[in-house]
């Protein structure tokens, strides 16, 4: 077996070109399932962290937890009167003059952010309530795309904050700066209107309730899952391309194996009357296609890693970046060996079926 | 006998593996298609048909105006300027909201300028009466699959669909609805984020930007666009989008090439003696190389015949049910005339360098380098 195996992978370097167009080939569709699989993996991760345990009091139907929703701090004594006792209000918006500059804004209220946010901090220190004006935690992700530096300022809606700490979440909360409610709504020009009042979910308010005033409560990070269903239909159909990208080069891989075989079938031939038995011949060629799919699969790494470091998708403060994981790599790797299998099937089974007398008396047919 | 003869009589020797060559290239002739009609989709909405010289005011530290609230006094330093430089002036609300489970535009202004300022011509039923009546955009009806008759909860209230509108830009994906209607709904505050300026025929839209510009109620504080600028603005992740497509087409089209290169490179291993006698007989090396190429070029035409029919064929399965919408933004593959032209031209071309690419061998082998083969 070993022996035909190596024997395949000979035959097949004896056409260096013809391997590396059909791996290049083969490439393409696994290529595009990398880079579909790699945005998306890192667009669920970074906008679709539902939290059950809390729920988002907003403008009904806007998304609160980004932008849209402006809502008076009376609200508070609403959600009193429902039972929950201390209401955590955020500001939510995104500034900026243009979708390049903007940032993510959220203000918190320095006291209590932390009973609803986890954050690992990566320099610096939280904000707190005994911060001046003017100072800001920023994301991971923010400090990278404005080379914010810890004690250094940095320029939201025109004004200069200070980098009193940099955190990191792994959501879409890294791209945001947190400042202090007061300070939002000063920037903004709010008076005392915020955006969302956080509560405990499991009390009088269910999620999809609607309160008087135009309010309505979601479970936190809802705004986020919605963002990410504007998306689907794009990944649907650029998913569907790439399958047929992928039907399609298994069988111009099988029409090129087979051809190849043809090729080579007086020494096939040769092989089985020295004692290799028809299973042997299809290992041969299956060897072949793996061959190959393997290189396929190394050009597609080497492919997607390149273009999607260099075409993030860009707007309004956010970047979805490619991010290969597990379970893309498994998939991908599914893939090829099933292209690889797929296109070496049928020229492997025609061998195997072919009885010996057809393959050498079809060299001198 | 000419190359042209002989290739077809080659091609016809073995059909079978000319099928199979075809079938290979077609391939990626439909995913090249398919990636460049994507492209195409996105480059179209992208060049977003002209509204005139329409100026918008709104405040520009808000990346989405939902948040921003103009006040009355900058609708009122443009009426100042005067009917010479502006015929209408039109407030505009805006929010991008959750509609029966879908994020869209909810706009409301007053109706007598629905025509002129904000661009909409009514294209079924009628337009709504002041009240829990909207209308939606085509875009909107085709992709929400909402008709006439259609109830729609915004922002907890029941409103009902009497009509859906044609207009020019992102707003054909939008709600509309009367501002008296918003201001009963949302509320007396933050009613407008957009003041539309149309400006006079005649007046000189730079000339009526720079008066607003400078405008002690606007300048600072707010900024003034061409609604044409604004909209192409505000589109930069459609252009990652769009770039990323063509990067993919490309791709797809670089495909077709290796496609050719494949089918010549496999054609010329399996028959270097045969070739070796053309030229024996009297072919000259263009001559064969001749023979080659348009031996390539016949079966990239064959997979281009097979490849369209099948992409359009798939592009009409995809939309079976409507185009797919991105951000509010139809993504409706079509196999428009012209560009199959251009992707006709681009197969050729990509064909021949492939076939090129692997018949540069034969010019450089010797006819007895290929009878010993």
């Amino acid at each position: 077996m070993r022996s035909a195996m190596r024997l395949g992978l000979q035959a097949l370097l004896q056409h260096p070109w013809l391997l590396i167009v059909l791996a290049i080939n083969t490439a393409l569709p696994l290529m595009c399932a990398l880079l579909i699989g790699g945005y998306q993996t890192d667009m669920l991760s970074r906008y679709d962290t539902v939290n059950p345990s809390l729920l988002v009091i907003q403008e009904s139907g806007s998304m609160g937890e980004f932008y849209g929703s402006r809502i008076p701090s009376a609200t508070v004594e609403l959600l009193r009167a429902r039972g929950y006792a201390h209401p955590i209000p955020e500001i939510h918006n995104v500034t900026g003059a243009t979708p390049a500059s903007a940032v993510l804004l959220r203000g918190i209220d320095p006291a209590r952010y932390q009973e609803i946010e986890t954050f690992r901090l990566l320099y610096g220190r939280p904000l707190n309530a005994n911060d001046p004006p003017r100072a800001t935690m920023i994301g991971s992700q923010l400090a990278r795309n404005r080379d914010a530096v810890l004690g250094g300022p940095i320029q939201i809606r025109g004004r200069e904050f200070i980098v009193v700490g940099v955190f990191e979440t792994g959501t879409v909360s890294d791209f945001e700066a947190w400042v202090s409610l007061r300070d939002a709504q000063d920037l903004l020009g709010w008076d005392d209107a915020v955006s969302i009042f956080v509560v405990p979910a499991g009390g009088s308010v269910k999620p999809g309730d609607e309160l008087p005033g135009g309010l309505s409560a979601v479970e936190r990070g809802a705004s986020g899952r919605n963002l990410t269903r504007e998306w689907r239909p794009l990944f649907d159909l650029l998913g569907s391309i790439a399958g047929s990208l992928g039907i399609w080069s298994a069988l111009a891989l099988s029409a090129t194996l087979g051809r190849l075989t043809w090729l080579r079938r007086r020494d096939l031939g040769v092989m089985r009357v020295v004692g290799y038995e028809p299973a042997a011949l299809a290992i041969h060629v299956c060897a072949q296609g793996l061959a190959v799919a393997a290189l396929a699969t190394l050009l597609a790494f080497a492919g997607a890693s390149a273009i999607g470091a260099a075409s993030p998708l860009q707007t309004s403060g956010v970047q979805v970046r490619m991010v290969i994981e597990a379970r893309t790599v498994a998939f991908v790797l599914a893939c090829a060996l099933g292209i690889g299998l797929a296109g070496s099937v049928v020229p492997a089974v025609w061998l195997a079926r072919m009885p010996l007398s057809g393959l050498v008396r079809a060299e001198w047919a | 006998m000419t190359p042209l003869r002989l290739a077809l009589a080659d091609l016809g020797f073995d059909r079978l593996r000319t099928m199979l060559s075809i079938a290979g290239m077609a391939s990626v002739i439909v995913c090249a298609m398919l990636l460049g009609a994507m492209a195409a989709a996105l480059s179209d909405f992208l060049a977003v048909p002209s509204t005139g010289s329409n100026l918008i005011i709104l405040d520009g530290n808000y990346v989405d105006p939902s948040d921003s609230t103009l006040p009355d006094e900058v609708m009122r330093a443009a009426e100042a300027l005067g009917p010479q430089l502006v015929s209408r002036v039109s407030p505009l609300f805006f929010r991008q909201l959750r509609v029966n489970d879908r994020l869209v535009q909810v706009r409301a202004a007053p109706l007598a300028d629905w025509a002129g300022a904000q661009h909409l011509s009514l294209q079924s039923g009628r337009w709504p009466n002041i009240g829990n009546e909207v209308v939606i955009g085509e875009g909107l009806a085709d992709s929400a699959g909402w008709n006439l008759g259609s109830v729609l909860i915004i922002y907890g209230r029941p409103m009902t669909v009497t009509g859906t509108f044609r207009s020019p830009g992102v707003a054909f994906a939008a709600v509309y609805m009367p501002l008296e209607s918003a201001r009963d709904l949302f509320g007396p505050d933050r009613l407008t984020q957009i003041v539309t300026v149309q400006v006079a025929l005649g007046a000189d839209g730079e000339t009526v930007s720079a008066r607003l510009a400078a405008d002690p109620e606007i300048a600072g504080r707010f900024v003034v666009f061409y609604e044409d600028t604004y909209t192409r603005r505000n589109t930069e992740l459609l252009r990652d989008l769009l770039n990323l497509m063509y990067v993919g087409s490309g791709l797809a089209l670089l495909a077709v090439g290796m496609g050719a290169y494949m089918a010549s490179a496999l054609h010329l291993a399996e028959r270097p003696r045969e070739s070796a006698l053309l030229r024996l007989s009297g072919f000259s090396v263009a001559q064969v190389s001749a023979y080659l190429l348009l031996r390539t070029e016949m079966l990239a035409a064959g997979a281009f015949c097979i490849g369209v029919p099948l992409a359009s064929a798939w592009m009409s399965a995809l939309y079976a049910d409507g185009p797919a919408y991105v951000f509010n933004v139809p993504i409706r593959l079509t196999a428009d005339p012209n560009r199959v032209a251009i992707f006709a031209a681009l197969t050729a071309l990509s064909a021949f360098a492939g076939a090129l690419v692997s018949t540069a061998g034969l010019l450089r082998a010797s006819v007895a380098q290929g009878l010993r083969s």
